[in-house]
């Protein structure tokens, strides 16, 4: 599905140069869940914008289904982002003018191979899906921390990306909401949808297939839990 | 799509209503002073834009360079120079003499003082008025003929089907055209008979038509030498001119000098020995050009000044600026809280490109609400504009596609200006770094915005810094020393239509009635100086002449006048010379500025004598006083060299000065004016009247210019106050952590306010060059102005800092003031 190859990331202001990311080999394949661990600034979230497309690399190889993309450009990054991947947010990152039935359909907005009917009826598949439905009227400050991740994840498979990225979707969620987010995430991987998740959550790494552990930019362990 | 994204921008503006509110107030306010000016600058250049085949039509017009004087630039043309250039040079196919001239038209035993334009036979086919009844190469054939308006059919006769019927014309005598005993002169009339009728024109002309006649009529009061002789004089004489096509304005005004310098001898005119054409310099200035020209003397009607379009348009695009820079500001400082939304569109797949049209929807969206409520603005503030300006403006939508698709256009454009920067800015937000900072990235170059609101600053105080001067201007000429006293003046005109001896009389009447202080008659009076004599003088034994006014007047009028006497004495009835009727050996007055012409002191000017040569006759007058200048022209105009005389059959004006009961005075000026006969036209009138006559269009466009100036600065202080609400929440956590470092809330506000006042400093930097430039060529409109010096530059400065600081201050208070926990979770 993806490979990373010595891929590194080197943030610089005028002053200091920080390595965000050092020389990482990372293969991932379809289909998998991968949960990546690591203490506060050890390069989690820079790994997985770098895999979702948002950031480039600042050295090494980026290879997403059999193509190199590090020196793609920002369109045909987009292109290739919109049809592949779904993001989860830990603070849901919902719009808040919009409301639940718009802030879904807002992931296949600029979709034009789906026209408006079958945008609609996905939306709604979506929502049902989610157990929000109900909620389609409702703005985003209406409904609880577990409703709005649940829309989040809504919003994320409504595209029917192949690749789920989840940046902690259950640190701000109560643990019995935390499990029921994890339930719907096995549920989509065993429906084929990869997942890379970065997590604090020991127990809810443990639904990975794999672990990666990062520390300071750099992979120092990879727990394989499974086959796939 | 399309709909998602009105949505979400109805959505913020509801969700954000102060910043919503800033932008919509302010550019509806700004469409409105826009759309003013457009519709009335587009007013003011639709004049004569309405009649046909005026492509080769000009008017000629003279402007005398009388050496040791400013040129005297008159909108009229002498009328031997007309008829002349008519006849002599071929690529004129046409000319039409216009003179309008105030007379007593009576019909169905009713008198009227009308207007009467009197015109060259040829003038409808010269001129395309539109007639409703008469072909134009007929109507004015015959003699007795005369054209009424539409309006003044109905006036004279109560109904339009006037053709055949017939009226009496009279008044208006020229000075020497009757014996000064020759009563039956004075009171003649001439029957003429209505030959068509000319469909009422539309405000926006040049033209006075209300009754045209033939100047081949017996009515027509100028006399005949004047038309032949009167080579120097502009006389009331519009010329206009038909070039045959393809002619070069050029050439015609290189033959018009020909004709001049063969026909006029200046040298007999005290100039000495040069061209009369460097003296009599004309031009042609296209027909439909008239109403753009300033500056010139005699005109029918008011003109415009270009410049003063200019301004008013300037001011449009400086008040759209304004509100436009709020938009930009307030939308790129608030990128940031929509930068979790921009994120997301990016991750959903947006290309930038449908991102900038998303944003230029949003703002296309909030100046088209702004458009609408500005023409609601504007429906309702249009009569009263339309009452100020003394000029029906006018907005019908569904008759003016045109000017609504210009104006929608036009705000299209402005939406897209606005909105140009803002998507930029927005478009260009990273979304992995979006989201990391929890939707509140920092956005858009505060640079950009720094610079902004300093140019929003700069065109504030540059506004303001014009608007204080040109106040200061108005009210520097209006109460300046203007060398006479006006105040309880009564002017009565006309009286040119009374035999001398009645003139004489009727002064005599009014000066021993009730409330009256005293009387003068004199052949000009100040603020209507139009018939003013300027003739050529030279001191005796010198070699040198100058160029003089000079006004005839009874002993009585510089007394009258409250003038002040310098040196020597005053005219009166017991010197004989003071009053006799010859020229030869005359006592005479003459102002201080004639003395210094003559290189004499006031005392030393008494008892020389001066010859006047423009007769080519010498005759010698005798200065026996030096009265201090008086301005009798109004704003624009220096003292000139005059000299006062007696001479009785000049006088066109009598003054009547009111002391105790005015009520009595006016009543006995009232009925001893009924007395007469009702044809002779004779009108009284307040000199203070006449006097704010002269400064109404001044301080209209004064007042015009600080109502705009003052939109401009509220809308401006409108987006300062968004932007400081803005800031203010921005560093709500900044001012937490400097309160719990121990700042006080002075040190705060102190920090705030001088966060405020860089920008503010700058402006002036940038504003008070500008302003001084234009100012400083606007005064030299004035002869008398006030010094441009730094108090209204520093003025305005310190009141946009004020206004800054207020703005800011509230809030600011209130923000410091909140408990340092608050502001630290704030984030």
């Amino acid at each position: 599905m993806l490979s990373l190859k010595h891929l590194s990331k080197v943030y610089r202001t005028t002053e200091v140069e920080t390595t965000a990311l050092r020389a990482v080999d990372l293969e991932i394949g379809g289909g998998e869940f991968v949960a990546v661990m690591g203490p506060s600034g050890c390069g989690k979230s820079t790994l997985l914008n770098i895999v979702g497309m948002l950031d480039s690399p600042s050295s090494g190889e980026y290879w997403f289904a059999g193509h190199e993309i590090a020196g793609w450009s920002e369109g045909q990054l987009s292109e290739l982002r919109k049809n592949s991947v779904g993001f989860i947010f830990q603070s849901f990152n919902l719009v808040d003018e919009l409301n639940v039935f718009e802030n879904v359909e807002l992931a296949l907005l600029y979709h034009k191979d789906v026209s408006t009917r079958d945008r609609k009826a996905r939306v709604r598949e979506a929502l049902e899906r989610m157990k929000v439905a109900h909620r389609s009227k409702h703005r985003p400050q209406q409904l609880s921390g577990g409703q709005q991740q649940r829309v989040a994840i809504a919003r994320a498979v409504v595209s029917r990306p192949k690749l789920l990225l989840a940046d902690e979707p259950t640190g701000n969620l109560d643990s019995a909401t935390g499990e029921e987010v994890m339930q719907l995430l096995t549920e989509l991987n065993g429906e084929g949808t990869t997942i890379v998740m970065v997590t604090h959550s020991r127990p809810h790494a443990e639904y990975a297939h794999r672990i990666v552990d990062l520390l300071d930019g750099a992979i120092v362990t990879e727990k394989v839990r499974m086959a796939v | 799509m399309w709909r998602h994204y009105l949505i979400m921008a109805a959505r913020s503006l509801v969700k954000h209503k102060l910043y919503g509110f800033i932008n919509v107030a302010g550019l509806s306010v700004a469409l409105t002073c826009a759309i003013l000016i457009a519709i009335f600058v587009r007013d003011q250049l639709s004049y004569d834009s309405w009649l046909p085949d005026t492509a080769n039509l000009y008017r000629l017009e003279v402007t005398f360079h009388i050496p040791g004087q400013p040129p005297f630039p008159l909108a009229l043309c002498p009328f031997p120079v007309l008829t002349a250039a008519g006849s002599q040079i071929p690529a004129i196919r046409a000319v039409a003499h216009v003179v309008p001239e105030p007379m007593t038209v009576s019909a169905g035993g009713r008198v009227f003082h009308e207007q009467v334009t009197i015109v060259d036979p040829n003038f409808f086919q010269v001129i395309r008025l539109p007639l409703v009844a008469g072909r134009p190469a007929q109507v004015l054939e015959q003699h007795d003929s005369i054209v009424l308006s539409q309006t003044m059919a109905r006036k004279l006769f109560g109904g339009a089907d006037v053709i055949g019927r017939t009226l009496r014309i009279g008044g208006d005598i020229w000075p020497d055209a009757c014996k000064p005993d020759d009563a039956a002169c004075f009171s003649k009339s001439h029957t003429l008979v209505v030959t068509g009728v000319l469909r009422d024109l539309p405000h926006n002309t040049q033209l006075v038509a209300d009754l045209v006649m033939p100047n081949t009529s017996q009515a027509d009061p100028m006399p005949e030498v004047d038309k032949q002789q009167g080579w120097t004089s502009g006389n009331g004489v519009s010329g206009y001119v038909e070039l045959a096509p393809g002619a070069n304005p050029r050439d015609v005004l290189s033959a018009v000098a020909r004709i001049v310098d063969r026909s006029v001898d200046e040298g007999k005119m005290g100039m000495g020995d040069v061209p009369a054409s460097s003296i009599d310099e004309f031009h042609l200035t296209p027909f439909r050009d008239v109403h753009l020209t300033s500056g010139k003397i005699g005109n029918m009607r008011p003109t415009v000044s270009p410049a003063w379009l200019a301004g008013l348009t300037a001011i449009g695009f400086l008040i759209v600026l304004v509100a436009c820079i709020n938009f930009m500001n307030l939308t790129t400082a608030r990128a940031g809280l929509r930068a979790r939304e921009i994120a997301l569109r990016r991750m959903a797949g947006a290309h930038r490109r449908q991102l900038v049209s998303q944003f230029l929807l949003e703002a296309a969206a909030t100046v088209l609400v702004s458009l609408v409520i500005a023409l609601s603005l504007l429906e309702s503030l249009l009569p009263l504009v339309d009452r100020f300006l003394g000029v029906p403006l006018g907005l019908s939508y569904l008759g003016d596609g045109k000017l609504l698709a210009s104006i929608v256009a036009g705000t299209m454009l402005i939406g897209l200006s606005c909105g140009l920067y803002p998507a930029w800015v927005l478009s260009r937000l990273r979304p992995a770094a979006a989201l990391r900072t929890g939707g509140s990235a920092q956005t858009g170059s505060g640079l950009v915005r720094a610079a902004l609101v300093v140019g929003q600053f700069a065109v504030s105080i540059a506004l303001g810094v014009a608007v204080l001067v040109v106040f200061r201007q108005i009210q520097f000429a209006h109460g300046r020393d203007w060398g006479f006293e006006r105040s309880d003046m009564v002017v009565i005109r006309g009286i040119e239509n009374l035999p001398i001896q009645t003139r004489e009389s009727l002064a005599t009447i009014l000066k021993a009635g009730p409330g009256v202080a005293g009387t003068a008659l004199s052949t000009v009076v100040p603020f209507d100086t139009d018939a003013v004599r300027n003739d050529v003088v030279r001191l005796e034994g010198a070699a040198g002449s100058i160029a003089t006014e000079i006004i005839d007047i009874t002993p009585s009028f510089p007394s009258l006048y409250g003038m002040r006497l310098l040196a020597g004495r005053l005219l009166s009835k017991s010197y004989g010379n003071d009053v006799s009727a010859g020229w030869s050996d005359k006592n005479i007055l003459i102002n201080l500025e004639m003395a210094h012409r003559l290189g004499l002191s006031p005392q030393g000017a008494v008892g020389r004598r001066i010859d006047v040569e423009g007769s080519g006759m010498a005759m010698p007058l005798k200065i026996v006083g030096v009265l201090s200048d008086a301005m009798f022209d109004g704003v624009r105009s220096e003292a000139r060299p005059a000299l006062f005389m007696v001479d009785p059959a000049r006088y066109l004006r009598l003054s009547v000065r009111l002391q105790g009961d005015r009520s009595a005075a006016l009543s006995l000026i009232d009925h001893t004016l009924r007395s007469l006969p009702p044809n002779t036209g004779v009108t009284r009138y307040f000199m203070s009247d006449a006097f704010n006559g002269l400064f109404q269009e001044d301080r209209r466009q004064g007042e015009m210019f600080a109502a705009f100036v003052v939109i401009a600065i509220v809308i401006a202080c409108l987006g300062l106050f968004g932007l400081a609400v803005f800031t203010a929440e921005r560093r709500t956590k900044e001012i937490g952590i400097r309160k719990i470092s121990g700042a006080r809330l002075p040190d705060i506000v102190r920090l705030m306010l001088w966060r405020i006042s860089a920008p503010v400093l700058a402006a002036n930097v940038v504003a008070w060059p500008a302003a001084y430039w234009y100012l400083h060529r606007w005064l030299q409109g004035y002869p008398f102005r006030i010094a441009l010096g730094p108090s209204y530059f520093l003025a305005a400065g310190a009141a946009a800092l004020a206004i800054a600081w207020a703005t800011v201050y509230i809030h600011t208070v209130r923000l410091a003031r909140t408990s340092p926990v608050h502001a630290l979770r704030s984030e």
